[in-house]
């Protein structure tokens, strides 16, 4: 084994996760505020501009922005090196990102070929600067377990969306090319949405069940043999030309989502660590979403059935909104209120060594965020995650799901400035305690 | 009896065995202490949050006094990563002095936000130690039988 290089303390500065897990929520209530001012058109159906906007200020305004800058900070810990240069890569892949989705959502809603080539550009250069290192980074861990298994199949089913999109956007910003819109859109939707999201949510949770919740580890067969099922079952749709064979990998692919939803909330009630924990409630937001989006996927594509309750064009949209904001952000909400005031306390701590009287500057992290605020950002997301499956079948009341996402989002924002607030109070305050080793000299 | 918590595997296991188990051990019960104190029990809590500072203590004692001063030795590396261990255990020192005066005033809610950080941090710093530097020992090491039998004998208790 190679020892040289190894660090064990390359963790980033605290501005280079901050500034992606503040931005998160802001795109969060952007597109709140977009749905809001859209009205009930923007729930009809999926191809609308108002619920094309949203989805991408909410699948890369907020997912993107959470998962970049959480896979900045893990990185280093579970491969024991950083991403090259990440205190200046950062903030460019955080610029870029930032005004690539915004250039995007403009492209979408204007049809503005000329903005689909900014936010090409944008988009691109962002991901440029951060993808190869991250592959590169997981390619070189060598062994790595279930985890890294199932994010390296994440980040191929991420290239292959990434891919998709960006052919898109290339067939909007050039018309003349008239490339075959809805089965490219399907196809990057399907790896969107049933490759990178369940898979890096899979291989994330393999790691931060048992470790934070003190819960069994999942079985490895299981864990190893239920993405590569999602990966395999993704592959052989992409290349399914007729109807028949669509049936068995849609239903392959549901069967091994199924399988993943069951298994993690056995995990989860088999936790040893009961403490009362919004985290759990979260956990099972997210799962029971991911039930129900396996589901509808599998009545909408491998059967004939049509689900009654909703308008005609209605499915596909009920699906995507229980695996984006069902699963994907309801656990990433739970997961940024407990991320965020660790990473303030791990920089405080390391800024407060050496200074023993600082040390009780140092908050535990329900002075953050406080219990309260916690239980109350539960409460508002199931309250948005009601308003919108009701908004799905009765698009009149659009405007008030958009409220509710509005207050999720919103409440979620505040909560990260007041920690970041604090964070700045606390460190002002160890920066003035006397340093022991200094004033000896 | 705290000395209990670590028992040999077999014969072959690895110090990433041996030591995993521990944290483990560790684990489970910071966990059912803090349940305790969720549930404001705290004659229970008190004396389950005492048998786990203990066995906590006990098992950084024997990373620093034992495992590091091996692979240290073995390696020539002082200020690579034992040194880096080395902080974090100060670091988790610290959180466990104020967990103890949270639970000596009955203060729950400090407590259990005070446990959540130590969590997360005993959780992080385990990863490095089960994913990185257990491996480098096992490998680093020799007579990785006599190591594990020599921390085992340093347990704190009289011998």
């Amino acid at each position: 084994m190679k020892l040289t290089g190894l660090s064990f303390d390359d963790i980033p500065p605290l501005h280079v996760p901050l500034r992606f897990h503040i931005t998160a929520p802001v795109f969060g209530l952007l597109a709140a505020l977009f749905l809001l001012w859209e009205g009930p058109e923007a729930w009809m159906s999926r191809w609308t501009t108002g619920s094309l906007g949203a989805t991408h200020l909410l699948t890369l305004g907020f997912m993107a922005m959470v998962m970049i800058g959480s896979l900045f900070q893990l990185v280093p810990v579970l491969t024991g090196r950083s991403i090259p240069a990440t205190k200046w890569v950062a903030p460019w892949v955080h610029l870029g990102l930032t005004c690539g989705v915004i250039a995007l959502t403009v492209a979408l809603v204007r049809v503005d070929p000329g903005m689909f080539i900014t936010a090409i550009a944008l988009l691109g250069a962002a991901f440029a600067a951060f993808v190869p290192a991250l592959v590169w980074r997981l390619a070189r861990i060598r062994g790595g377990g279930d985890s890294i298994f199932a994010i390296r199949l994440a980040a191929a089913s991420l290239l292959v969306t990434i891919g998709m999109g960006v052919f898109l956007a290339v067939g909007r910003a050039w018309p003349e090319l008239e490339i075959p819109f809805r089965s490219w859109t399907d196809t990057h939707v399907l790896w969107a949405l049933f490759g990178w999201v369940p898979l890096l949510v899979m291989g994330v949770s393999y790691q931060v069940m048992p470790m934070f919740h003190v819960a069994p580890a999942f079985d490895s067969r299981l864990a190893r043999g239920i993405p590569l099922t999602v990966f395999l079952s993704l592959v052989l749709l992409a290349h399914a030309r007729s109807d028949h064979l669509v049936t068995p990998f849609v239903t392959c692919l549901c069967a091994a989502l199924l399988a993943y939803a069951a298994t993690a909330l056995r995990v989860l009630e088999n936790r040893r660590r009961k403490r009362a924990d919004p985290m759990i409630s979260f956990w099972r937001i997210a799962l029971a979403s991911l039930t129900l989006a396996t589901v509808t996927l599998w009545l909408s594509m491998a059967t004939p059935v049509r689900i009654t309750l909703l308008p005609e064009s209605g499915a596909p949209l009920l699906t995507g909104a229980l695996m984006i904001f069902g699963f994907a952000c309801s656990m990433m909400i739970g997961m940024l209120q407990k991320i965020v005031p660790f990473l303030i306390f791990l920089h405080l701590q390391r800024q407060a060594l050496g200074k023993p009287a600082a040390m009780m500057q140092i908050p535990a992290t329900n002075e953050l965020i406080s219990d309260r605020a916690a239980l109350w950002q539960l409460r508002l997301h199931l309250c948005a995650c009601v308003g919108i499956l009701v908004a799905l079948a009765w698009p009149t009341i659009g405007r008030l799901a958009a409220l509710l996402l509005a207050l999720d989002f919103g409440w979620l924002l505040r909560s990260l400035i007041l920690a970041a607030g604090e964070y700045r109070r606390r460190a002002s305050a160890i920066e003035a305690e006397p340093d022991p080793m200094a004033s000896g000299t | 009896m705290l000395a209990s918590n670590q028992k040999r595997l077999d014969p072959m296991t690895t110090l990433l065995e041996f030591m995993t188990a521990a944290h483990r051990k560790c684990d489970e019960m910071f966990a059912s202490a803090e349940e305790d104190v969720s549930e404001k029990s705290w004659t229970l809590a008190s004396q389950k949050f005492a048998e786990f500072n203990a066995a906590i203590a006990r098992h950084l004692a024997q990373e620093e006094n034992v495992l590091f001063p091996a692979f240290e030795e073995a390696t020539g590396m002082t200020q690579g990563p034992t040194a880096m261990m080395r902080m974090e255990h100060e670091q988790m020192r610290s959180l466990l002095a104020q967990l103890a005066e949270a639970a000596g005033t009955q203060d729950a809610s400090r407590f259990l936000g005070l446990s959540e950080t130590l969590m997360v941090l005993i959780q992080q710093h385990n990863m490095k130690e089960e994913q990185m530097l257990y491996p480098m020992c096992d490998q680093a090491l020799a007579e990785t039988d006599a190591i594990i039998a020599k921390i085992e004998a340093f347990s704190g208790d009289p011998v």
